[in-house]
């Protein structure tokens, strides 16, 4: 934060304190507890105990130290009902520090969007397909009626022969 | 006891979420809420003589496997692939998040649950597509969120592959 006055410095550290309840864990390179602080209760994180693998009691951790790289970001990580953080976990020479800041605000504003967008995309998959069963049963209407189309002037060219046959037969009779 | 990390892995709408709440609340529900982030469950699995915890990270489903945040694949041990049979894109959009996934993490277990077996009269997945998956190797399940059928197969088979590897 270069350039600024420490009031607005003091201000900017008490507002991400208020918004995003800060917590964080310190740990060695395979993960072991060395210091935790902040609202780690608020994230569900309780019974922590010190030198234990934090892998074990903080399920998004497994898999994930030794950090690979500088640092890993996994945004909106649900640490318990309701309650989602964005987890920064980043090493240093003493250790790897894995801090948590709340988005459950943020998270919930992106589902909103999302299951609208989501929402509206099944309803035209939803119409495809019914588009489609129509399109198909079009067809097969169209495909009855050329058959029937076809069985009817057949029939007709049979009546109009059988009418030319009585009409014969009749004009026979009369001449005779 | 043998902790594994798992990945339910799909496009949105699939029913990875569904799947998750099957397999360890044994609950349904026909209302679909998107995942957003990733939310993580646990159910312990017997495989033989032994005990493993999955560890269950539901992620938030992606149109595109360029969209898959990598980060959250870190440390899995295997995943779970999941299309939704009326969807034939589903399909292909798993088979692009197999090769993302391989590329990230290499080849790890994995099966592929063809989702919504209550609905197989509305399906556009074909018989043969999943053939000739099988015939490549691949394990591929017919699961129902809805009905449970599958469910435990599947989680238990994939249990199997990571207690094998």
């Amino acid at each position: 934060m270069r350039d600024l006055p420490v009031p607005i410095r003091d201000f900017i550290l008490s507002l991400t304190d208020e918004m995003l309840s800060p917590a964080y864990l310190f740990v060695t390179e395979n993960g072991r507890l060395l210091e935790r602080g902040g609202d780690l209760e608020s994230y569900g994180l309780k019974d922590l105990a010190d030198d234990v693998d934090v892998s074990e009691s903080v399920p998004f951790l497994l898999g994930v130290l030794p950090l690979e790289g500088k640092s890993l970001f996994l945004p909106h990580v649900q640490t318990k009902p309701e309650v989602f953080a964005d987890v920064y976990v980043f090493g240093r020479e003493q250790g790897t520090w894995i801090l948590l800041l709340d988005s459950t605000f943020e998270t919930a504003r992106q589902q909103v969007m999302q299951q609208k967008l989501y929402d509206s995309r099944l309803k035209v998959n939803e119409l495809e397909r019914e588009g489609s069963a129509l399109y198909e049963a079009n067809a097969v209407l169209e495909q009855l009626v050329t058959e029937r189309t076809a069985e009817m002037a057949q029939i007709i060219m049979q009546l109009r022969r059988q009418i030319a046959e009585i009409e014969r037969a009749r004009k026979v009779r009369q001449e005779s | 006891m043998i902790q594994k990390k798992v990945c339910m892995l799909g496009t949105f709408a699939v029913g990875k979420t569904s799947l998750v709440r099957r397999f360890v609340e044994s609950i349904y529900s026909d209302k679909y809420h998107t995942t957003v982030g990733v939310k993580i469950d646990k159910k312990v699995v017997q495989v033989d003589a032994s005990e493993i915890m999955l560890m269950l990270w539901d992620i938030e489903g992606t149109d595109t496997e360029h969209e898959l945040r990598t980060s959250y694949l870190r440390g899995a041990s295997g995943y779970l692939l999941v299309a939704d049979g009326t969807r034939q894109d589903t399909l292909y959009k798993a088979l692009a998040l197999q090769t993302k996934v391989t590329e990230h993490l290499g080849t790890i277990p994995f099966l592929l649950l063809i989702n919504k077996a209550d609905l197989t009269d509305q399906w556009s997945i074909r018989e043969r597509e999943m053939t000739a998956l099988r015939e490549k190797g691949w394990e591929v399940i017919q699961t129902s969120a809805k009905t449970g059928f599958g469910v435990e197969d599947a989680f238990h088979s994939l249990a199997k592959k990571l207690a094998e590897a």
